[in-house]
């Protein structure tokens, strides 16, 4: 399938602050694609370069097989845009900024607007200076899911919301994936994004380090195992590739990457197993790796 | 005491944030006093020098109405004359955007509510702005005191000029205080405290334009009529001083009475609910700029109006209260009769509203740099909208702007002046001389909107440079400043008419050059990225 945003080498510097450094990152058709790292590591610069709000030094990017930069107001009418610090016009209502957001982009369904405020649960005659963060969010949110773009770029989309409607805004994805929209997801809640997301990029000081699905990255990534045994496993310390071991008598647990797998398993096997738990690596797990091997 | 702890920590927050700017306003506020001083001692070096300039200025009362009356034919009394008013309103814009700055702007942005969790009292953010504002009142007039005894003059009569600047100041920093209180918008805040300022102005000049007689009570219920009346080096009166002071500690203890009970971020004018869907219109970058700057235009056109009605009200007095002067009378036949005089209070008034017209253009397209630094502007450039409407939606009313109000001023005062002559083509004629003055107003919004879209972390200098060219055009004369620096203003090259001859070149230089700043602007925002 073809990709919806592909971008090569980017670069944006700041002053002297480097933002992005050769940033590599593909979205394809049709997928809900997470975009993943902490404050300041480029997601909203990139966002920013995709929106062609600014203009990157070097590199290049696609979107929807345009020139974001050149070709920005075209491209606006099939995007929708979630920014991640939203700021509406004090003096209009929620329900006339919904509006005006989606005629100034590529349009709005009327029906499904109605459905998601009231999903939602906004009151749309507030003035916009009245709103709490979470209300300002569902505004800008509504506006962006009840458009017709074929692309939404969503910046920390469900910041400030609650949990309920934190889960309504998931099941909105879902259908809307399933409706084949795109959706490129910037988020540090990594819950979120393993819920909705099939796929993830993880960028660190302005590079992506990891790209793929996450059942890929689980593959190439530590299992980890925690099991009871009959005796003490002889060997498991000096075995290569695994980490964190503790050994509390009998019960033992452990990270140990996946080309060490089955070594590991054949020393537990031989101690003798009376129960054991195996479990992939969580999202949060992969991420914490990434950095803290940038950081160590 | 616990409602202003942490007054000290407040103020030296306020001070650090503003130490470039209000050292600006204070040291232009106390200089010129003594500026204008030195100057006039070089152009009338001798009493009788003086006595001639202030009698020459006091048989021409277009210049009396715009200025006030001269007190005093000495150089205390001439310099105090020439500078009086402008320094009131000067010292009354510092206090009313430093007020609102450190208040109510606060609240809107919820500052003030972080601040509000600390240790820090309840009262003392306020507090804070009040004493900062009054003491920034108070060095501008020791500045001039200080000036003015430098420049030789008595000191009785620079304590009084002294005096009468900082009152004035104190009062409207009280008007800020209350005005605070009542929007939940700075910008509103804003608008009411100019809008005073405004009035007090124009009261004052409806009131000394109608000398003695029916209508000269306007000008002492007027803030800045009122520090005239302190009459610097010619017998100086204590009261007006006493009565400012009272009136700001009044405005001050109201303030501060709401402040006390009312929430933080709330205001006495509450907000409604709005529309649950936009009106079909509302669709486009123009659209919303009408949105945003309806309720600022209209205003403005309001105030234009009213206040063109009242000051043309009283040109014909201007004429011919100098006719039944008998010792006048041939002076003013010799410039050619009444009419002259009037046209000539004419001319003043109109380039007055001409630079208040460029700050309304200014404004209008500075909303370009507020949308910006509020974030507003990326939901708009991430639609389908192209760099070149979004900045055209608002440049549109920064160039209708002047246009719209000079020639509603230009009417209202015309008409205001045919009703007591009788003849109604003055409509016209003053409302088509306003229209002169307009491409002056335009190279100050084409310079604002080049600066905002070449270096947007400074987009406010827009302001600065409106500030610097109409101090040149208002107040460079009186400093004796060179030709070619008065030059530099757009404003010095405005026609003056009515009465005038009107020259071509100059009006197409003006409108060349806007149309090209403005150009460049709209160009090189299309090549900048979004702050």
């Amino acid at each position: 399938m073809e990709d919806v945003i592909e971008v090569r080498g980017l670069e944006k510097r700041f002053g002297l602050t480097v933002a992005l450094d050769g940033l590599d990152m593909s979205v394809a058709a049709g997928e809900v694609h997470g975009f993943l790292g902490p404050n300041g590591a480029g997601k909203s610069t990139t966002i920013r370069v995709l929106l062609g709000l600014i203009r990157a030094d070097a590199g290049s990017a696609r979107v929807l097989g345009g020139d974001p930069w050149r070709d920005a107001t075209e491209l606006h009418k099939r995007i929708s845009y979630v920014p991640g610090d939203v700021a509406l016009w004090p003096t209009l209502s929620g329900g006339e900024v919904i509006d005006l957001l989606g005629r100034m982009g590529g349009g709005l369904d009327g029906r499904r607007k109605s459905s998601l405020i009231d999903r939602f649960e906004l009151d749309p005659t507030k003035k916009c200076k009245t709103y709490s963060k979470g209300n300002r969010q569902k505004v800008a949110l509504i506006a962006a899911l009840a458009s017709n773009a074929e692309l939404l770029i969503l910046d920390e989309p469900t910041s400030g919301l609650d949990p309920l409607m934190e889960a309504e805004f998931g099941r909105v994805i879902r259908e809307d994936s399933g409706n084949g929209r795109s959706v490129l997801m910037a988020s540090h809640i990594l819950s979120e994004v393993e819920a909705l997301c099939e796929r993830v990029s993880i960028v660190r000081a302005g590079k992506i380090v990891e790209t793929g699905s996450l059942d890929d990255m689980r593959h190439l990534t530590r299992t980890t195992i925690s099991a009871e045994l009959a005796a003490s496993p002889a060997g498991l310390p000096s075995l290569e590739g695994v980490h964190d071991l503790s050994v509390d008598g009998a019960t033992v647990s452990f990270q140990v990457d996946q080309t060490s797998l089955d070594a590991a398993l054949k020393v537990l096997a031989s101690a003798g197993v009376v129960s054991l738990v195996s479990r992939p690596p969580t999202l949060e797990e992969l991420f914490l790796r990434h950095y803290q091997e940038a950081s160590s | 005491m616990s409602e202003i702890a942490g007054l000290g920590r407040m103020i030296r927050v306020i001070l650090r944030r503003d130490r470039i700017q209000l050292p600006v306003w204070i040291l232009v506020i106390g200089l010129l006093p003594a500026g204008v001083a030195s100057a006039f001692t070089g152009l009338y070096p001798t009493t009788a020098a003086l006595s001639t300039a202030a009698a020459t200025i006091a048989s021409n009362t277009a210049f009396v109405a715009f200025l006030g009356p001269i007190q005093s034919p000495t150089l205390g009394g001439l310099v105090v004359w020439r500078v009086g008013a402008a320094l009131s309103v000067l010292a009354g814009v510092m206090s009313v955007l430093l007020i609102t700055r450190h208040t109510r702007a606060e609240e809107q942005t919820g500052r003030r509510e972080l601040i509000g969790s600390t240790t820090i009292g309840r009262q003392a953010p306020l507090a804070a702005a009040i004493v900062v504002g009054a003491a920034a009142n108070l060095v501008a007039g020791l500045l001039i005191v200080a000036g003015l005894l430098n420049a030789g003059l008595e000191a009785k009569g620079a304590v009084a000029f002294g005096l009468a600047i900082t009152t004035v100041g104190w009062l409207f920093t009280g008007i800020a205080a209350f005005a605070a209180q009542l929007p939940d918008s700075s910008r509103t805040s804003n608008a009411i405290g100019m809008a005073v300022i405004g009035a007090s102005f124009v009261l004052r000049v409806a009131g000394d334009a109608a000398g003695t007689g029916g209508a000269g009570w306007l000008s002492w219920i007027s803030p800045i009529g009122l520090a005239a009346r302190v009459g610097a080096f010619a017998g100086e009166r204590w009261w007006p001083v006493l009565v400012l002071t009272i009136v700001a500690l009044g405005l001050v203890a109201t303030a501060s009475a709401i402040s006390n009970r009312r929430d933080v971020g709330s205001a006495v004018i509450r907000t409604g609910l709005g529309p649950a869907e936009a009106v079909p219109s509302l669709r486009s970058p123009w659209a919303l700029a009408w949105r945003l700057q309806r309720g600022l235009a209209l205003s403005w056109t309001v105030a234009f109006a009213v206040f063109g009605l009242l000051l043309g009200a009283f040109a014909e007095g201007v004429g011919t209260l100098m006719e039944e002067t008998p010792t006048l009378a041939d002076v003013i036949a010799r410039l050619g009769g009444s009419s002259i005089i009037s046209n000539a209070y004419l001319a003043a008034m109109l380039s007055v509203a001409a630079g208040i017209a460029a700050a309304h253009g200014v404004q209008a397209v500075l909303r370009l740099h507020g949308e910006e630094t509020d974030q507003h502007a990326e939901i708009v450039l991430a639609g389908a909208v192209d760099r070149r409407s979004w900045v055209g939606s608002h440049l549109l009313f920064g160039v209708m702007a002047p246009v719209v109000d000079m020639v509603v001023f230009g009417a209202a005062m015309g008409l205001a002046y045919g009703i007591s002559t009788g003849d109604a083509t003055e409509v016209l004629r003053v409302a088509g001389a306003a229209m002169v003055y307009v491409p002056a107003s335009w190279v100050m919004v084409g310079l604002a909107l080049l600066v905002f879209a070449v270096v947007p972390q400074r987009g406010a200098l827009g302001w600065s440079a409106l500030g610097a060219a109409l101090i040149l055009t208002l107040l460079g004369s009186a400093l004796n400043l060179d030709q070619w620096l008065l030059d530099l203003s757009p404003f010095t090259h405005s026609p003056s008419v009515p009465g005038g001859a009107v020259r071509a070149l100059p009006l197409v230089v003006l409108i060349g050059l806007s149309g090209s700043l403005a150009w460049s602007g709209l160009m090189a925002f299309g090549h900048r990225d979004l702050e």
